[in-house]
């Protein structure tokens, strides 16, 4: 019996068994490789962490095996969540919290947002590694900021994004922009006491201290860490025990 | 198509690997699958790694698309070439994420506009609705290598000169750059997309100064 390929019936029965075969397929395969996937995203989390807290460079962390990794971070780092009072969350893990997604979550409403803090010893210093997420031009953008054990001054930064424009909003991940926050020092809090949090502004520094200079002809992306950075610090400090409005 | 059985090595077949490789590049000549070809050569494993998704996408879609273009409703033909790619772009992402997870990163949304590669829906409609498997497979690995091989030029050179390395690994040490009292400078040009714009058109340029019957007139 021939059958008539341009008959709505077989058309339609066509298009169902074409588009099954393709949905199960891709089922199987994405359910196969999540643990794989998800693994590398933990991993490089991790490296963030680290490479934020000095401790290592990223090449170096690059090099390394996953395993080896988890293993010097489950060592020296530790985990405490707040809230944003900055009251210790009990029975939570920071390293669990997707910062984007909460930060997606809680877009709205800051103050029912967690805020995951990770604490870096070695050698007696500790660190303090402040993940942070905020919107870029086209997507996410987030970071690890580092404060010394004065918990104030910033030591160490990593930022990364999900799809800002390379040679312009993607600067925020490369090492040039992320020196201009340890080359000279700069402060969450004033020696008054005041907060000031890291500011992002254009054409020069006023207060030189607690601002970064912008990138050019990413102004977006720039406004976007800066409006992550300039608020984001408060919860950890009122955490650390200074009064903050 | 003749009755007579033809070998799969035979000289016309053959030619369906080495046309696209030179006087019908898909790239040079048809000027096919360019923004990938421009985003994502800054280094040369990047542009191998988008080189073998794209031969991995295009074999299997010609070969697929080829086995069952007899069933294909003509009304929806496009939507149903569409789909076979897509899924397999999505194979393509996911076991990138999975193994090769920096190199994903970088390649970043490139692999899903893979779907978008006029190259692969050139193909499928041109070839492989019209011909058996074998010839669509050999067609398919023409074509993807003549789009490899300007990917890897191009990257060889935006990498040489915009990072001083080759696949990676650093042949300019960093003592004789001018940030540390050296006398080199990287060309920041090398590292923006434009510049690929200029290397493909160099290879057009001495493609068709090689072989004059290439030039259009006009």
């Amino acid at each position: 019996m021939a059958v008539n390929k341009n008959s709505i019936g077989y058309t339609v029965t066509f298009a169902i068994v074409l588009v099954t075969i393709c949905g199960a397929l891709l089922a199987t395969l994405a359910t196969s490789l999540k643990p794989a996937q998800k693994a590398n995203v933990d991993n490089e989390k991790r490296q963030f962490i680290l490479a934020a807290a000095g401790a290592y460079k990223m090449e170096d962390l690059k090099a390394m095996e996953k395993a080896e990794i988890s293993k010097i971070f489950d060592e020296k780092i530790a985990q405490n969540v707040f809230d944003v009072n900055g009251n210790e969350i009990e029975g939570e893990k920071a390293f669990n919290i997707d910062i984007v997604k909460e930060f997606k979550a809680t877009k709205n409403d800051a103050s029912i947002r967690k805020y995951p803090m990770f604490t870096f010893k070695d050698a007696g210093k500790e660190k303090y590694i402040i993940p942070m997420a905020g919107n870029g031009l086209w997507g996410p953008i987030w970071g690890y900021i580092a404060l010394g054990s004065d918990k104030n001054t910033i030591e160490g930064v990593v930022f990364d994004h999900k799809g800002e424009t390379p040679g312009l909003g993607a600067k925020i991940a490369e090492q040039t922009f992320q020196d201009l926050f340890t080359s000279t020092t700069k402060k969450i809090m004033s020696d008054e006491g005041k907060y000031y949090g890291i500011k992002v502004v254009k054409g020069g520094l006023k207060n030189p201290n607690h601002e970064i200079d912008a990138i050019a002809g990413a102004t977006i992306t720039s406004n976007g860490v800066g409006e992550m950075l300039e608020p984001g610090f408060k919860p950890y400090m009122r955490a650390f025990g200074n009064e903050i409005k | 198509m003749s009755t007579q059985k033809e070998s799969l090595f035979s000289k016309k077949n053959m030619k369906l690997i080495k046309d696209p490789l030179n006087d019908s590049n898909p790239i040079s000549i048809q000027v096919l699958g360019i923004c990938s070809a421009l985003a994502i050569t800054i280094m040369l494993e990047n542009a191998f790694v988008m080189s073998m998704s794209v031969l991995f996408v295009l074999i299997m879609a010609n070969v697929v698309v080829s086995l069952i273009r007899n069933l294909i409703p003509d009304k929806i033909r496009i939507i149903v070439q569409l789909v076979i790619v897509a899924t397999l772009v999505i194979t393509v992402d996911q076991i990138l994420k999975a193994y090769v997870y920096e190199v994903s990163k970088q390649l970043s949304v490139f692999v899903g506009l893979i779907i978008t590669n006029c190259i692969i829906m050139g193909r499928l409609e041109a070839f492989a609705l019209g011909n058996k498997p074998g010839p669509a497979f050999l067609d398919a690995i023409g074509n993807a290598f003549g789009y490899t091989w300007i990917l890897l030029v191009v990257g060889f050179v935006r990498e040489v000169f915009g990072s001083g390395s080759v696949w990676g690994i650093k042949f300019i040490p960093d003592s004789w750059l001018i940030d540390n009292g050296g006398f080199y400078e990287h060309n920041g040009l090398m590292l923006l997309s434009p510049i690929a714009l200029f290397l493909v058109a160099s290879v057009i340029w001495v493609q068709r100064s090689k072989n004059r019957k290439l030039i259009e007139e006009n």
